[in-house]
């Protein structure tokens, strides 16, 4: 049991004193009013896009504006289109609408793999951006994509291969067989 | 025989030599053209039935051959495989 007098001086002892304790309580200040400003900032932010964009846009200006604050990635895996490929226009809109198709999704360049693989033998055989697009077509073939007709559609590919110029189909020549045997 | 087509033109999948591509054309082309893929093509009238009748022509079984009507991506075509008789 505590004395009266006792218990009196344990209650009015003054607070020891640290130096660290003056630190920490300075640097926890700053820390919280730190926080306090942005969170002051971040609220501000919101009502600002709340009011000045329409009720309807909201959900884009908000996002639109965490598009411009995200870091953007350094590097993403591209197609198989290359730098060189992403040329100027050729001045013939149906080849640049080709290079597109060449160098561009993969389902794109299968949903117009007729029309991609008929334009090239009848129109554009020279030309190197196509048969890149040719050679992908095959390795979608070879991987197994879902492809209508898959067999049929394997086999005009072997063909059009066979009937091409040498230069330019050469490097796909040693497919012929595999994609012949396509089932 | 597989129907092919679906997109505007249809017709069977496999035809023999000497035979002939009956072809249904949903298309307002007046014209379908024949070819293999490479060099020269034919072209043929489309009937008032929407239909055109194509001689298969002289070319080896196994190959394929490409019907088509109008050109870029607004073409249909179809492919068509010569099978031994």
């Amino acid at each position: 049991m505590l004395t009266r007098s006792a218990l009196a001086s344990l209650t009015h002892a003054p607070h020891p004193t640290f130096p660290e304790s003056n630190n920490l309580d300075s640097g926890r200040r700053t820390f919280l009013t730190r926080l306090a400003a942005c969170a002051g900032l971040t609220l501000c932010g919101c009502a600002t896009l709340g009011v000045a964009a329409p009720h309807g846009q909201r959900p884009a200006a908000a996002s639109s504006a965490q598009r411009t604050t995200e870091p953007q990635p350094q590097s993403e895996p591209q197609p198989a289109t290359t730098a060189s490929d992403r040329r100027a226009s050729t001045g013939d809109a149906e080849l640049d609408d080709l290079h597109q198709l060449a160098g561009g999704p993969m389902d794109e360049l299968i949903r117009h793999r007729l029309v991609f693989l008929v334009s090239l033998c009848e129109y554009y055989r020279s030309d190197v951006v196509l048969w890149r697009g040719v050679e992908r077509l095959c390795n979608a073939v070879m991987e197994g994509e879902s492809i209508p007709d898959r067999r049929l559609f394997a086999r005009f590919l072997a063909q059009v291969i066979e009937r091409a110029d040498q230069p330019f189909a050469s490097a796909l020549q040693s497919r012929i067989a595999s994609l012949r045997s396509q089932s | 025989m597989t129907p092919q087509g679906g997109s505007g033109l249809r017709t069977s999948g496999q035809v023999a030599p000497g035979g002939t591509i009956t072809v249904d054309i949903g298309t307002a082309d007046q014209t379908i053209e024949i070819g293999v893929g490479a060099g020269e093509t034919k072209t043929y009238p489309v009937g008032p039935d929407r239909t055109a009748r194509i001689p298969v022509p002289n070319v080896p079984s196994g190959t394929v051959l490409v019907l088509s009507c109008g050109r870029g991506r607004r073409a249909r075509i179809v492919l068509v495989e010569v099978i031994a008789p």
